[in-house]
């Protein structure tokens, strides 16, 4: 918004005036509010650009453009239209993707494994405990059939991700005994 | 059940400025964002798809504890100002209250919790509070996340945590805000400065009133970037320690500001309650600038102005859906402005302002 008065600065005081016996929303700059008298407590403000930078980060490059052509598997969405958007179209895209959203998600986060929660209930933790279960039936054949090295590998395996399915639930009970 | 006349009567609880450092802090803001796991993300998803979720997401919150008693809005179903006082109320963005997929709001009584459905995610939880208090909308948030879990299947991976539409929100999912208001150190000219710190840090800060990069108010929102390779702990320690930080810079420029012009700084303070208090006309951006101003006495200790309550109703009842709400009917601008003028005049009398 422009001063009204000097129509040169940005307006950044805002103000009723009457004029005529109707009041009228003035909008000046704080050069103008000063000159005029007009006291208010400052809106002088910093500014700062916002810009989407999601878009400016999947940018144009020259692997970006023979890459565009890339369609997702599970929901067709073309790779060169997330360019436009900066919008994904399903989970599958993270899969039909990969190879161009690592380097991505390294520029936007500096970082590629997810630390964190994990859901109780997601296909993937279904899949694990899934796993856990095999593995588990594994072992005990193993031990039946007295092959030591082989349990010894399994029992490893399920510690691990007994482990990963844990970890997931942390953030949850520390906050819960903060609070 | 939550209502809109339910709700344009009771203020939002988060407005009763009794959390820690409130005088400072406005409120602290939680969301998490969270996809549905075979279905595609909103704007590429079939009608059928996006109402199932809508069933879906009702369903599980009937279910959850906060939410058993909140009200459902279908975009689609409510008239346009309804959709704009929910985004005055801090309740839904812009981008929700605009287009015509099917997508909504369930909100919760007394308006701490939230989800809106279908926005850019199938569900952005949201828990808002009083003040500087990231444990406590943490501790909201995480119950509701844990509860709607055992009905609703999230799209997930190891790898890349929680998925979601924009590659910006993939990990926690989780964005943490809180709403500052820094009028000494924009005084004094020191913020852009401290604003570049903060930056560096890997937060984001942006003027929260006004449009583009015309800044209102002197209210701030601080909030996380990174949400991938941070656990959301460790997210919100260190939004926590620079807000901390943040509250004790623009403690120091104000004490110095009181010690170099206090009579300027008391004189500017009571202008801006007479203002306030007695004007027959007023816009809502200058009750914006004005209580700007009030807040900044509240907190210097000046007695005799309004709670800081009642202030933050008035901030959030002058805006122009709000007015016609309370109008109960439809204004033209310069009819709101006398609206508000009486809607205020009124508020600060019955507190002895």
């Amino acid at each position: 918004m422009i001063c009204e008065n000097c129509g040169k600065n940005e307006a950044r005081v805002h103000y009723t005036a009457w004029e005529n016996n109707q009041p009228r929303e003035l909008h000046v700059c704080q050069e103008c509010a000063v000159e005029k008298g007009i006291v208010a407590v400052s809106n002088d403000s910093t500014k700062f650009s916002i810009q989407e930078p999601v878009i400016a980060l999947i940018g144009d490059t020259a692997l970006g453009s023979k890459i565009g052509r890339i369609e997702c598997t599970s929901c067709g969405l073309l790779y060169s239209t997330f360019r436009e958007t900066g919008r994904l179209g399903c989970s599958g895209c993270y899969d039909s993707f990969a190879e161009p959203l690592q380097p991505l998600l390294r520029r936007i986060h500096g970082n590629l494994s997810h630390v964190g929660r994990a859901p109780e209930r997601s296909v993937d933790a279904d899949q694990r405990r899934e796993q856990v279960r095999a593995l588990q039936n594994e072992l005990e054949a193993a031990i039946h059939r007295e092959n030591f090295e082989r349990a010894a590998e399994l029992r490893d395996r399920i510690r691990r991700l007994r482990v990963e399915l844990d970890a997931g639930r942390e953030p949850a009970e520390s906050a819960g005994e903060e609070s | 059940m939550v209502t809109l006349s339910t709700m344009i009567q009771t203020p939002s609880a988060w407005l009763d400025g009794k959390g820690p450092h409130a005088g400072i802090v406005l409120s602290s803001r939680l969301r998490l964002a969270r996809n549905l796991a075979p279905i595609p993300f909103p704007a590429r998803a079939r009608k059928e798809q996006l109402n199932g979720v809508i069933q879906s997401v009702i369903a599980a919150a009937r279910g959850a504890s906060p939410l058993t008693e909140a009200g459902f809005f279908p975009m689609n179903d409510i008239a346009e100002m309804d959709r704009t006082f929910l985004v005055e109320r801090h309740l839904i963005s812009r981008d929700l209250s605009q287009g015509s997929r099917a997508r909504g709001v369930l909100v919760a009584p007394g308006e701490n919790v939230s989800i809106m459905v279908n926005e850019e995610d199938h569900l952005r939880l949201q828990a808002i509070t009083s003040g500087f208090d990231l444990a406590e909308v943490w501790a909201l948030i995480s119950d509701v996340d844990d509860l709607l879990n055992r009905d609703l299947d999230y799209a997930y991976r190891p790898d890349y945590g929680y998925l979601t539409a924009c590659p910006t929100n993939v990990g926690t999912g989780m964005r943490a805000s809180v709403l500052i208001h820094l009028p000494a150190l924009v005084l004094t000219k020191q913020l852009k400065k401290i604003l570049q710190g903060v930056a560096a840090v890997g937060l984001a800060v942006r003027g929260f009133y006004g449009e583009g990069t015309d800044v209102m108010g002197n209210f701030f929102q601080v909030s996380n970037q990174q949400t991938l390779g941070r656990a959301e702990l460790e997210i919100l320690e260190n939004l926590e320690r620079v807000t901390n930080q943040l509250i004790e810079f623009e403690g120091r420029a104000r004490e110095a500001m009181l010690r170099t012009a206090r009579l300027q700084v008391e004189d500017k303070v009571w202008r801006a309650f007479g203002t306030l208090r007695y004007s027959r006309s007023i816009s809502s951006q200058e009750v914006i600038s004005l209580s700007s101003a009030v807040r900044f006495g509240l907190a210097m200790g000046i007695d005799g102005l309004t709670d800081l309550m009642t202030l933050n109703e008035i901030m959030v009842y002058s805006q122009p859906a709000h007015v016609q709400a309370l109008a109960g009917q439809p204004l033209e601008s310069s009819e709101r402005n006398v609206y508000r003028a009486d809607m205020i005049r009124r508020r600060l009398a019955a507190v002895g302002g």
